[in-house]
């Protein structure tokens, strides 16, 4: 077929077009949040390696509300960043099979989540044993 | 009689003709419970204007003609029906990153180039001969390609793939599929000779794992994961390479 | 006008063309094929096919019972050397597609396995869930991709067949896109153009089935063969008419009436049994339980639904794993189109108008009297169906002639002369195509014309038929050829114009209809399919077992005319079912 005069619609603004372009546009601007965590955590190593005062300078700094909301913010994103990925790993890795049957993507989901979140709990209970 | 309410359908409109550009055009459609998408379409071909052009055949979800855009979700216009949307009102574009051909109907040509491209048949070094019978395969076997042999070409997944519409260079998500399907079937040789698309930039790397194409496939195919999983094979592929001296996952 | 200049020209592009083109790129890779097809090949009504294809496969199984099964079943109106050919080659094609990659189901073992289906002796069907054409189509579409010496035009819609020296030389497409005409010049063409169930109401075809081939044949002096045998398939949706697959009473799925009651016990399909047993209650042949509906409509016995009357078909006793794995395809459309879950729920049923047993007269090599014209799958009538085909035998039929038709078309294409300059026909049908765009003074809608033939069809030409009736349509049908001459379109545009395309379909399913009218009225008996309630209720041997011949006639009615059956071994006897038909069944035991 050779069509004459085709029309080729625009893709500007195709982000905003449709939820699901936003929640991956979302995803992949968790990275930018991710970076700063990393950043953040590349100054503490500086800090550290020039000495007890550049660190302690460093650790108020982590105390301040603004890095307190910063971190928050950081926590939202890695949680989102974490639970878009857990919904479609199932998608990115080779069928997996217990006993021939293929385990269904629902739980493979769910059982990451639940390994997420046991690892969670076990950090704070170690957090709160300190 | 059922009682008849009527909707508003609006329709883009495109005459490659007498247009430079798409426009909209709104028909109001007597519908009852049963009255699909697609019968609205035709009952203002019928009786409103004659020159709606749309394609359709099958209207029974399985020949993959009659695939357009309803309130900017991709839907095959045979299995959406008039009743979900009311009282509000329908918006029908043509299946969105395809170029218009006219009103609703858009040109297929490069989806069945790259389908083409991915050699979806069975590769076989040395053919049985039909006298000895078919090939073994027990249903396990059966279920590694089953579902992505599913496909019915309806192409709702490339307008829910903004990267297409983007690039299209990009194979896409049912050609990939299909690809996969002949991968994953234990009859199937040919493995080598596909790699080289998958691995390639048109190939599977080309996906960033939005993954609204498995959400719309009304199939159940699930293109995201054939193309995520062979950008596992693709990064095996490549180390394996380096590995063997000729090269390549073929089993 | 653009000329593509080729060996074979193939018209359709469904399971049988598909067939057809690769058999000439095996048996003659030096041969160009053009195949030709108004939708993208993918998406012909092949596609639709839910339950099987037959093959013999089993050690219970022979081919003298397929063979058995397919007379008795086309009530002796089948030629019978063809159909030795037809059931010696079934389980090869079958082979054939599994080795191309379709995907056919299997038992724990890797073997493939078969179902029962209606009129079958013993389970023969071969089947892919119930996805069955689907599977098949694309096996054969995705496998015809590797041969370079086939080239596609896909969206091409053949208007005409191009003559010359009594001797069939191509075709006239329109290039949909565009709305330009092109020449397909062919030592050989192959019509494959499927079914025209659209010249009824209710019906289980797709939009594109509007007996476009079986016109062009016709019009250029082919007859069309037995036309008024029309199959209306049991079990379809009410007014969609959707089908619901054979394979669901294959599987064990039961037929009830209001009361719960399984009707057709009363119809000489008992005993009633709660496995499926072959030949037996719901595996009894299609005519027979569409006319059993039929009495129960008439008895008062049928359910009211919105979209008309229907009966039950129930599943629920299989269990939901059984339906998932063998039946997905009606799950899905039941809960579309009637938004139940078959699992739980009966599905409302009646019959609708499904396959046409007749066609494009072609002898059992698939050449027709047009030298140079060959033609398989649906639009043919290469002489198995008969008076009734039995389900699975024509997915089976697509492929065993699909592929004849192919090696024979190119024996022939081999020895003619290139084809001579066709220009002067192709410009004649190309003006009289342009004349129904250009007509200024036309006042009748197209969908009018076309509505007024579905409704004439589905009123005259029905499960039961009387002198009356038929007349009726015959009388409303010349009508609608003038009526049709005075079309006026709203669409005056060359590209991409499917009410253009639409008029010139309608031109070719009046054809059609009227030849399937007039072979039914001329019919004097009540055989397979065609059963008349008047004084000719029984079937006579001895005037009508002939196939009838519809003869095209300009600006007139068909002429009729008869020619013989090939009958070799199986003498005409009566069909029987049910009990009745438990010798045969032995015989499968045996
Ligand atoms: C719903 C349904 C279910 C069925 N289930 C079964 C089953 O289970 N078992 C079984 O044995 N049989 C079944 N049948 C019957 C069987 O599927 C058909 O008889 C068979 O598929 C027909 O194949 P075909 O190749 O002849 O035609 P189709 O597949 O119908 O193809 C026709 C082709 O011709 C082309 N064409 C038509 N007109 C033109 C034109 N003017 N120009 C260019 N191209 C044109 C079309 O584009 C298309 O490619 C079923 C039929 C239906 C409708
Ligand atoms: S993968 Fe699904 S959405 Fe994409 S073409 Fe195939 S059936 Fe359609
Ligand atoms: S018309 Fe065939 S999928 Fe909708």
């Amino acid at each position: 077929m050779t069509a004459r005069n085709t029309y080729v619609r625009p893709m500007t603004g195709w982000y905003r077009r449709n939820p699901h372009f936003v929640a991956y546009m979302l995803r992949e601007l968790t990275a930018v949040f991710l970076a700063a965590y990393a950043g953040m955590l590349l100054a503490g190593v500086i800090a550290l390696s020039r000495g007890p005062e550049a660190y302690a300078a460093f650790q108020e700094f982590l105390a301040s509300p603004l890095s307190v909301g910063l971190h928050v913010l950081i926590f939202i994103a890695a949680v989102y960043n974490a639970y878009t990925w857990f919904r479609i790993s199932p998608k990115a890795m080779p069928p997996i099979k217990l006993a021939g049957k293929r385990v269904p993507d629902r739980v493979i989901v769910v059982s990451q989540f639940a390994g997420c979140a046991g690892v969670f709990i076990v950090m704070l209970l170690l957090a709160g044993g300190l | 009689m059922p009682d008849r309410r009527e909707i508003d359908i609006e329709v883009m409109r495109y005459n490659p003709e007498t247009d430079s550009e798409p426009h909209m055009q709104t028909f109001r459609v007597p519908f009852d419970e049963d009255t699909s998408v697609l019968m609205g379409l035709q009952y203002i071909k019928d009786h409103l204007d004659g020159s709606l052009t749309f394609r359709w055949s099958c209207r029974m979800a399985v020949c993959g003609s009659c695939g357009k855009m309803v309130n900017g979700v991709p839907k095959l216009s045979c299995k959406a029906f008039l009743r979900a949307y009311y009282p509000g009102k329908l918006r029908i574009e043509p299946l969105e990153h395809f170029p218009i051909v006219r009103d609703l109907a858009v040109d297929q040509t490069d989806f069945l180039e790259k389908l083409e491209a991915v050699k979806p048949w069975i590769i076989r070094k040395e053919e049985k001969p039909l006298s000895e019978g078919t090939y073994l395969q027990t249903p396990e076997e059966m279920a590694d390609y089953q579902q992505f042999s599913s496909c019915i070409n309806c192409l709702l997944c490339y307008s829910a793939c903004p990267q297409y519409g983007l690039d299209n260079a990009f194979t896409g998500p049912a050609a990939l599929s299909l690809l996969h399907r002949y991968n994953a079937d234990s009859r199937d040789e040919g493995k080598s000779e596909r790699m080289p698309l998958v691995n390639s930039e048109e190939g599977v790397w080309g996906c960033t794992l939005v993954g609204y194409c498995s959400e719309v496939c009304p199939k159940q195919v699930d293109p995201a994961a054939a193309v995520n999983r062979n950008k596992v094979n693709s990064t095996m592929d490549y180390f394996l390479r380096f590995l063997t001296p000729r090269g390549g996952v073929d089993s | 006008m653009q000329v593509v200049s080729t060996d074979v020209a193939i018209i359709g592009g469904g399971g049988a063309g598909l067939r057809a083109a690769i058999a000439i790129a095996e048996s003659a890779p030096e041969l160009k094929v053009s195949l030709v097809s108004k939708v993208v090949p993918m998406r012909s009504h092949t596609v639709a096919a839910e339950g099987g294809s037959a093959g013999v496969t089993t050690d219970v199984d022979t081919l003298d019972l397929h063979f058995h099964d397919t007379v008795a079943g086309g009530d002796w109106l089948c030629d019978q050397e063809v159909v030795d050919y037809f059931v010696e080659h079934c389980t090869e094609e079958m082979v054939q597609l599994e080795h191309w990659g379709c995907p056919w189901s299997r038992q724990e073992s890797g073997h493939t396995s078969v179902r029962n289906f209606g009129g079958m002796s013993t389970a023969r069907t071969w089947f892919a869930a119930d996805k069955t054409g689907f599977h098949m189509l694309h096996t054969l579409f995705q496998t015809s991709m590797k041969y370079p010496s086939i080239s596609r035009l896909d969206e091409y819609f053949a208007c005409d067949l191009l003559v010359d020296d009594g001797r069939c030389q191509g075709l006239l497409a329109i290039e949909v896109a565009t709305g330009d005409f092109v020449r397909v010049e062919a030592r050989a063409v192959i019509m494959a153009t499927g079914g025209a169930g659209r010249v009824f109401r209710q019906n289980t075809n797709a939009g594109i089935l509007t007996g476009d081939g079986m016109g062009m044949a016709y019009r250029h002096g082919v007859a069309l063969r037995d036309m008024e045998f029309v199959q209306y398939h049991p079990t379809t949706l009410p007014g969609s008419g959707i089908l619901i697959t054979e394979g669901c009473r294959g599987e064990g799925g039961y037929l009830t009436n209001k009361d719960g009651y399984r009707y057709l016990q009363d119809y000489a399909l008992g005993p009633v049994v709660t496995e499926p047993t072959p030949k037996t209650m719901e595996l009894g042949p299609r005519d027979r339980l569409s006319q059993a509906f039929w009495h129960e409509q008439q008895k008062g016995r049928t359910i009211d639904t919105p979209l008309g009357p229907a009966v039950h078909l129930e599943l629920m006793h299989l269990g939901q794993k059984k339906l998932a794995e063998r039946l997905p395809f009606i799950m899905e459309l039941s809960k579309t189109f009637l938004g139940i879950d078959a699992a739980s729920q009966a599905i409302p049923v009646c019959p609708s108008v499904h396959y046409t047993m007749g066609g494009i007269a072609a002898d059992g090599t698939t050449a027709t009297a047009l030298p140079g014209l060959f033609a398989c799958g649906e639009c043919s009538s290469v002489g198995i169906h008969g008076a009734n085909r039995l389900g699975s035998n024509s997915l089976a039929e697509l492929a065993v002639f699909g592929k004849l038709a192919g090696e024979n078309a190119a024996a022939f294409a081999r020895e003619q002369a290139p084809t001579r300059s066709l220009e002067r026909a192709a410009s004649e049908s190309e003006a009289s195509a342009l004349a129904i765009l250009s007509r200024q003074d036309g006042t009748e809608r197209l969908a009018s014309i076309r509505d007024d033939m579905t409704q004439a069809m589905s009123d005259g030409i029905g499960i039961y038929r009387t002198a009356d009736g038929m007349q009726a349509t015959c009388d409303v049908l010349d009508g609608l050829v003038d009526r049709l001459a005075h079309v006026r379109l709203d669409d005056s545009n060359r590209a991409f114009n499917t009410e253009w395309l639409g008029a010139i379909e309608l031109g070719f399913s009046l054809d059609v209809a009227r030849a399937m009218a007039y072979s039914a009225l001329n019919r004097r008996e009540s055989r397979g399919a065609h059963v008349r309630l008047d004084e000719y209720d029984g079937r006579d041997d001895q005037q009508f077992l002939r196939h009838t011949l519809a003869v095209f006639e300009a600006d007139a009615p068909p002429r009729i005319e008869y020619s013989n059956v090939n009958i070799t071994r199986l003498p005409p006897a009566e069909r029987v079912y049910g009990a009745a038909a438990k010798t045969t069944g032995d015989l499968a035991n045996a």
